[in-house]
């Protein structure tokens, strides 16, 4: 894809600025900081080599050393007057400041030292500062509910490497236990997850944190030390296909599902999704199933529709109503 | 010097040509004088390239100041050297390890784009290997934040205001709004704006996931101005509407996570079930959280929650199952 713009105008200056303050730099070096290729470094001094003050006449333009540049290094003879790094523009501050923002309430939540804890809040300070009024209008709170203790703990075995016994509430709301080897831990600004090897299901799993009814460190090590973490709170790939139809009142559950392909239809909206979880999709339609129309396969339908009388039935039961009207004669009482 | 240089190879170009000036460049002067400006394009044409070009290096952070003049063909602009550089926000190598760690919570979002460019900046002179490390097995993310982020943090810094057709929480009707924006919020994994609606002009608080289609961002710079104090919880608060207490019944061993944030009462007596009292302040989420318990849960209290969910339960009753693989229309 080609690049933006403004992504190569900054580089293009940063480079300037950067080897004007540090000295000749590999190619090889600048490449890896900026993260992009040798190839893209070199073309972009061959352009910087042409740009100059108006008269473009030699003594004008910004100049490298070409013996050096043979070489593999970059060195700056010239820099008309690009030796300072730009200041950051403001969409690009108040970006920085809102992660910044959400580092520190992720780090408050967990168990990081109070000294990165500062170090962060005084970053923010520093940015704050650069951008000005504006600053303000950036208002993060990150306070995601769950115990120090079992972030603690799991941060714990994921450094020593060691296997830990969860108690987990399930999605589908069962209580099961099992032994995993923690990976990483991570954050989507509500929740913490766990990305580990699971041992009783011999396959990795992501864990909601705030789900972990009981947390133990085992003295044993991790087997599965290859395992690499996806860390994505939505589960990936070997999943099977499931076509939803949402109606355009649910246009903005579209969003938010786990989507393989996106179609506008007439009736609404046809999504196609990747199912890992079949106790996943039967939440997702007992939880919005008044914008979802139509479910292919159907089997998943019939048991949410079942799974739905059976519910109301229950608001009709003698029973329960009676215990409703208690209620309201209680609230109603002065 | 012909006009169809690369746009990154003509901005660079008036960059170094307006830090090198001695006072300032009129219109005039950068068309005739810059490489890749085409010097025989007509007024109108010209205008636009510029205009574009003002736009870009302002929202990079180039500190371009337009000097007004009584006759137009006078107006001049020059880099305001003092503000160029990025100064006080040099960083020191713990310091741009953070940023690298903070901003990898943009990562495979709209805004990826934007935080790398600050680094980039802000990685000026600094060589070392970023010690990632320091956060011990913790890796922030964010939740895409829809492609709303960008025009809103634009709007914000410009000092403009905002129109996007937006999907009403309740109804789900879709209105136009136009809003001066004072917030951008984050709040329980959920992007919000709060500003000035100016149709009925009170503040008022927007879901950025429920902003419909593209957002245009208008006005002059510097006409909305962001007010200082602004009680973001207030009026997220009002928009949630009060708190009420649900009382539900809970059947032994269902609903785990309901059961750990709810406090359990003796009356009344269901058969079957343990009644509990949650807080509810009108939001959706619970109302679709009590229907996917489906029958471990029964909702007793207040009769508009319990209607929700009944509501609910019916639609779920209405999804046709279809067994051959929809065909795309």
């Amino acid at each position: 894809m080609a690049e933006r713009t403004p992504d190569r105008l900054a580089r293009l200056l940063a480079l300037v600025a950067h080897v004007s303050q540090s000295g000749p730099t590999p190619l090889s070096e600048l490449a890896r900081l900026y993260g992009t290729s040798s190839e893209q470094i070199r073309r972009d001094i061959n352009l910087l080599w042409v740009t100059g003050t108006p008269g473009y006449l030699p003594q004008d333009l910004i100049d490298f050393d070409a013996d050096a540049l043979e070489r593999g290094i970059v060195r700056v003879t010239q820099d008309r007057g690009l030796r300072e790094p730009l200041r950051l523009g403001p969409q690009e501050g108040l970006s920085v400041l809102a992660a910044l923002h959400a580092l520190r309430g992720i780090l408050a939540a967990g168990s990081a030292q109070s000294s990165v804890v500062a170090a962060v809040e005084q970053l923010e300070q520093k940015v704050a500062l650069s951008l000005g009024p504006v600053a303000r209008a950036i208002d993060i709170e990150v306070r995601p509910e769950v115990s120090p203790l079992t972030l603690q703990a799991l941060q714990e075995a994921i450094v020593e490497r060691r296997q830990v016994v969860l108690e987990y509430v399930d999605v589908a709301d069962r209580v099961t236990v099992r032994t995993v080897e923690p990976a990483a831990l991570f954050n989507d600004g509500e929740s913490f997850y766990l990305d580990a090897w699971c041992l009783t299901s011999g396959s990795g799993r992501v864990f909601r944190v705030d789900r972990m009814a009981h947390v133990e460190v085992l003295a044993s090590l991790a087997t599965q030390v290859d395992y690499r973490p996806s860390l994505s709170a939505v589960p990936r790939g070997e999943g099977h296909s499931v076509d939803v139809l949402v109606t355009e009142q649910g246009r903005w559950l579209v969003e938010e599902l786990p989507a393989r392909e996106v179609v506008d239809v007439a009736q609404g909206v046809l999504v196609r999704l990747d199912v890992v979880n079949d106790h996943w999709l039967n939440r997702l339609l007992l939880q919005h199933g008044d914008v979802i129309q139509r479910v292919s396969p159907s089997s998943a339908a019939d048991i949410a529709a079942a799974q739905a009388r059976t519910a109301l039935q229950l608001y009709t039961s003698d029973d329960i109503m009676r215990a409703a009207e208690q209620v309201r004669d209680e609230e109603g009482a002065p | 010097m012909n006009g169809s240089l690369p746009a990154a190879e003509r901005l660079l170009n008036l960059v170094i040509a307006l830090r090198n000036t001695t006072g300032r460049m009129t219109r005039r002067e950068i068309q005739e004088k810059v490489a890749g400006y085409p010097r025989d394009a007509r007024p109108s044409a010209f205008e636009r390239m510029f205009e574009r070009d003002k736009e870009m290096l302002r929202d990079l952070g180039i500190p371009l100041i337009t000097e007004d003049a009584a006759h137009p063909e006078d107006v001049g602009y020059r880099i305001d050297h003092a503000s160029y550089s990025l100064g006080d926000v040099r960083l020191t190598p713990e310091e741009f390890s953070l940023v690298t760690i903070a901003t990898s919570l943009w990562r495979e979002t709209s805004v990826e784009s934007l935080s790398h460019r600050a680094l980039t900046k802000l990685r000026t002179g600094y060589h070392g290997q970023e010690d990632l490390q320091l956060l011990t097995g913790v890796v922030p993310s964010l939740r895409d934040v829809s492609g709303a982020y960008e025009p809103v943090v634009t709007a914000l810094a410009g000092g403009r205001s905002l129109r996007f057709t937006y999907r009403s929480a309740h109804s789900g009707s879709l209105r136009l709004r136009t809003v001066d924006p004072w917030r951008l919020v984050l709040r329980d994994g959920n992007w919000y704006l709060v500003g000035r609606d100016v149709d009925v002009d009170q503040p008022r608080v927007f879901k950025l996931s429920r902003i419909a289609g593209r957002v245009q961002v208008l006005g002059p710079p510097g006409s909305v101005d962001i007010p200082e104090v602004c009680d973001v919880d207030a009026l997220m608060g009002a928009a949630r509407g009060p708190s009420s207490v649900a009382v539900v019944g809970v059947r032994p061993g269902s609903a785990p996570r309901l059961v750990a944030r709810s406090t359990r009462v003796d009356q009344p007596v269901v058969d079957g079930f343990l009644t509990f009292e949650c807080l509810w302040h009108g939001e959706a989420q619970l109302v679709e959280e009590l229907a996917a318990y489906g029958d471990g849960v029964v909702v007793l209290s207040p009769p508009v929650l319990r209607d929700a969910v009944i509501a609910k339960l019916v639609g779920v009753t209405r999804v046709v199952g279809s067994q051959e693989g929809e065909r795309r229309g």
